[in-house]
């Protein structure tokens, strides 16, 4: 079983949530998946999903701290 | 900020590719003891930087299947289980420049004097391959200790790993320190590395050498005892590291490792909580490495390639003149010799207390300036000869008079020898008083007016003497001229000073 974790800055609705886990179903459709909601208000927007030790990170605090380290 | 910098940095804010990239991860799986084992992060280089967010980082140190094991270096309070582990991509360094010069650091490079933050420069890796043997030359210049039994006996070139190991409280930190002090204007920089000490001692250390002026050409790299395993286990390559970094200037570098003992120590605790096997002592299987590779990288290199040197001082603290344990003899076989100092002959008021029957320099006397190298032959002699009758001599009181001649020379040879630790002499100083002293011209003066006797001497000779004084300084080999004078001297200063001649009257 695959561990997906999603963290959102605020809690996602139900109607989000199914959304995300068919289209992540879609790209991992060989594998079983479990989803973990957690809420990080430190995101300040967007998502961060992690799975199998790799980051997804499209939160906005991701992109500011990207943002930072090119000045 | 200037306005170009500012647009320069709009610029680089418009091109920059802001979109989501996936980026390796894995999480704190455990977290105790400075050590941290996380899960995954399938791509981390070992000895690669790692951090832990929010100004906490580490380095890889073990790569396993199911999981890593990190040093903590910064940070630690604020790591939870659970907690994500990203990959920084770089190498373990710190940023030199020449500012660096003169304060007190951390083994990452930071500041830690309380004065102003160094400017930034180079990185500098703390782990490197040392030069190969095409870029080094050997060793053939003088590194003066100011010591007249180390720069006499035991000589020190400048590119030279001289060991000086011995029990504590004998002086191994003073030599150190008499060394650094006698480096000033001669265009040496120094780096001294404190692992493990006190910091009530190492704040006295730098007190003097701020009092001698010597701090203006040195650099202490500081990790004390209430500094976690992992940063004294690093300070000496970051000593290294700041070292190459004037070594790549071409300039002559002297670094001192107080003390190694401890080091092999903090990193016998980090291998042990890593799981790593042990092996005799308790230390891990690469203890040999790990000192090898640090030491390796002293060197002298040729012309091409800037000419410049390290010179390693390694210190190693022994328990009961035990030179045979595990971390001493390793680092005796990696060391181009060693200074051995004792606590009998401390504590006979032997100081420094150098055993010169177990201390050697192998390469440094290639590099002996001619003059000393001339005297000192005479004097290993003389001390050689003395040793074997003293302890003969205990046996029975009538000696003949070639014997007790020999043992009044090896008498004064032993104890001209003494020094106290905050007393540097030059060449010309040393050289005038082992001649003296090989020559017999002691042997009418009593013992225990040897260190009054040679105050006066050196006065007098500096006085009335400048030019022999300034001769002897450059170190060539005494001959004719010099000769003449060097004896000149003697009968002027006898025949000024009648008080220490009394015997002979």
């Amino acid at each position: 079983m695959l561990q997906i974790n999603i963290a959102s800055a605020i809690a996602l609705s139900d109607i989000q949530k199914k959304k995300l886990e068919a289209s992540l179903q879609k790209k991992y459709s060989k594998e079983e998946l479990a989803f973990n909601y957690q809420v990080k208000e430190e995101l300040i927007a967007g998502l961060s999903v992690s799975v199998a030790g790799r980051l997804y990170d499209t939160s906005l605090r991701a992109r500011l701290n990207q943002l930072a380290s090119k000045i | 900020m200037s306005k170009s910098d500012i647009f320069a940095n709009l610029s680089s804010i418009k091109d920059s590719d802001l979109n989501a990239q996936s980026v390796s991860i894995g999480r704190v799986i455990s977290y105790a003891d400075g050590i941290v084992f996380s899960d995954e992060l399938a791509d981390v280089q070992a000895g690669e930087l790692v951090s832990f967010g929010n100004d906490g980082y580490g380095v890889a140190l073990n790569l396993e299947k199911e999981k890593v094991g990190i040093i903590v270096l910064s940070g630690a309070r604020k790591i939870k289980a659970g907690d994500f582990v990203y990959r920084t991509g770089k190498i373990l360094s710190i940023n030199v420049s020449d500012e660096i010069v003169g304060r007190v650091i951390d083994p990452l490079g930071v500041a830690v004097d309380g004065k102003a933050a160094i400017k930034k420069d180079r990185d500098m890796y703390l782990e490197k391959i040392a030069p190969g043997v095409i870029a080094r030359e050997g060793v053939n210049q003088p590194l003066q200790t100011g010591i007249k039994a180390v720069d006499a006996l035991i000589p020190i070139g400048r590119g030279q790993r001289e060991l000086i190991i011995g029990d504590r409280n004998t002086g191994k930190s003073s030599i150190a320190l008499a060394t650094i002090l006698n480096q000033r204007d001669k265009d040496v920089i120094c780096v001294y590395v404190a692992i493990g000490q006190k910091k009530s001692t190492l704040a006295q250390f730098i007190q003097t050498l701020d009092d001698n002026g010597a701090l203006a050409y040195t650099t202490v790299v500081s990790a004390s005892a209430s500094e976690s395993a992992s940063l004294q286990f690093l300070a000496p390559y970051s000593g290294q590291a700041v070292a190459e970094y004037f070594l790549d200037k071409g300039k002559d570098v002297l670094v001192i490792f107080d003390d190694l003992s401890k080091h092999a120590q903090a990193y016998r605790e980090i291998s042990l909580l890593l799981k790593r096997p042990s092996g005799r002592e308790a230390y891990p299987g690469d203890v040999f490495y790990l000192h090898s590779r640090l030491l390796e990288r002293a060197c002298k290199l040729n012309k091409e390639n800037g000419g410049g040197s390290i010179t390693a001082l390694p210190i190693i603290e022994t328990q009961a003149n035990d030179v045979s344990a595990y971390i001493p003899t390793n680092v005796i076989s990696i060391t181009d010799g060693q200074i051995y100092l004792e606590t009998d002959l401390f504590n006979s008021g032997m100081r420094p207390a150098i055993n010169i029957g177990l201390s050697v320099s192998r390469v440094g006397s290639a590099a002996q300036l001619k003059a000393m190298k001339q005297v000192a032959g005479s004097l290993k002699l003389d001390l050689a000869q003395f040793r074997e009758l003293e302890a003969f001599a205990q046996f029975s009181s009538d000696l003949d008079a070639a014997t007790k001649k020999q043992l009044d020379r090896g008498k004064r040879v032993s104890e001209i020898l003494k020094q106290p630790w905050d007393l540097q002499m030059s060449v010309a100083e040393q050289v005038l008083m082992i001649y003296a002293a090989v020559n017999g011209y002691l042997d009418v003066v009593e013992v225990t007016d040897l260190s009054s006797w040679e105050t006066e001497y050196l006065a007098f000779a500096r006085n009335n003497f400048a030019n022999l004084f300034k001769t002897l300084q450059t170190g060539v080999k005494i001959e004719g001229p010099q000769e003449e004078d060097l004896k000149k001297l003697i009968k002027e200063f006898e025949k000024t000073h009648p008080r220490f001649y009394k015997k002979e009257a």
